[in-house]
């Protein structure tokens, strides 16, 4: 008898601890977490994400600047995506902006090469999605430097 | 004596066994609240959306814009000046829960040509497999000189594109949109798909139902693999509002 409240309890023990950690494995949105995502390629990490804010139209009326976000739920970043839709193939650019009151750090990033249209960046994730950002991009013939300065030609507002 | 013992081993090993359940069962429960919010989006993004059929045309009041094109409604739900230019919201279907954007078109007034500036989503409800979705969005046109600003206003829209969202691959992208298109389902469309490198994704048809023949089967099927609808939806716009 006694031994049967061992076994049962030992069973308990056993289904509940492995409930846990299966519940884990399968739920889990995205491979990193806010300061485990910074630097990271958000396009491998598997976020959900959301716009954030408004999309930037750039000069040539077709291509776009975005910011992304991961909510706090899930992987708790941010980062900035570059759409190509100009219609050829050009260099891409784009560089998140965040930190002091104008913005001073960035993540960036710019095509090697030129890509075609309908293709797109992403910068490296930054940690946090409740830091203020502007996501700033270009779509270019020739190669461009990063990081790409504010102005409200280039840079989606504050989001 | 040795009874005795046994029992206080007994109560020993069962009383941390308690103790062990309990806790177990603690770190059990806490753990499905913490997935469910990290999963919500991704229950967002993949489970049938429970919001009945969108039917944007029956949602329209006389004075509203709207233009059906490859079976995709654009409605006009605003067009106002704002403090930057001007500002208009539309609503607009979308075939599958993919996240659809709009392309907007140059905007035309008088003698002026001006490119489109932002785009804001303002709300969403996901396709499923039964029932279409609806995206809305607010377009600004920034313009300097507002005083020159006259009716009637040109505005289109050349076309609606599902970028790959970042937490998929290309193919798990198209399978998601393909499991969510009424229009698949309708017809039954079944379809492999290989990851071909850089992002391209070569699909192949694998079965499809009765009510369609294999070539409008296969030709569904690249309409939903490209995640491009081509327009235009074009508009006359005649009351602006301040």
């Amino acid at each position: 008898m006694k031994y049967r409240y061992l076994r049962m309890l030992m069973a308990l023990t056993l289904m509940f601890t492995w409930l846990s950690f299966r519940s884990d494995a399968v739920f889990a949105a995205g491979s990193c977490k806010n300061v485990t995502c910074e630097g990271l390629n958000p396009n491998t990490m598997g976020c959900p994400a959301v716009t954030s804010g408004s999309i930037k139209i750039l000069p040539d009326g077709l291509s776009t600047v975005e910011t992304r976000k991961s909510t706090s739920v899930n992987c708790d970043a941010k980062w900035a995506r570059t759409y190509n839709w100009s219609g050829g193939s050009r260099y891409v650019a784009a560089s998140l902006r965040y930190g002091c009151s104008n913005y001073c750090y960035n993540q960036s990033v710019t095509s090697p090469n030129t890509i075609p249209s309908g293709s797109q960046v992403y910068t490296p994730m930054h940690a946090y999605e409740a830091t203020p950002t502007r996501s700033c991009g270009d779509v270019s013939i020739s190669a461009i430097p990063i990081p790409i300065g504010i102005s409200s030609t280039w840079c989606t507002g504050a989001n | 004596m040795q009874p005795k013992k046994n029992n206080l081993l007994f109560m020993l090993i069962a009383g941390l066994l308690i103790v062990t359940v309990m806790t177990s069962i603690g770190f059990y429960i806490s753990r499905p609240q913490t997935m469910a919010l990290a999963s919500g989006n991704i229950a967002k993004q993949s489970l049938p959306n429970q919001v009945k059929p969108v039917d944007i045309s029956a949602q329209q009041s006389p004075n509203k814009l709207s233009q059906t094109n490859n079976d995709v409604t654009i409605e006009i739900t605003s067009a106002k000046i704002i403090d930057t230019g001007i500002e208009i919201g539309i609503c607009y279907t979308a075939v599958d829960n993919g996240e659809w954007y709009p392309r907007p078109g140059h905007l035309f007034y008088s003698a002026y040509e001006v490119y489109p500036d932002e785009i804001e989503f303002t709300s969403e409800t996901k396709a499923d497999k039964n029932n279409l979705g609806r995206r809305c969005a607010l377009i600004r046109y920034r313009i300097d000189d507002l005083q020159n600003v006259v009716t009637p206003i040109q505005f289109s829209i050349t076309g609606l594109y599902a970028p790959q969202r970042e937490m998929y691959s290309a193919c798990q992208e198209f399978q998601q949109r393909l499991d969510t298109n009424p229009k698949a389902n309708a017809y039954g469309l079944k379809a492999k798909c290989t990851e071909m490198g850089n992002g391209a994704v070569s699909i192949e048809l694998v079965d499809h139902g009765k009510s369609v023949n294999n070539e409008k089967a296969k030709n569904t099927l690249n309409e939903i693999a490209k995640g491009d609808v081509v327009g235009t939806w074009e508009f006359t716009i005649t009351d602006l509002t301040k």
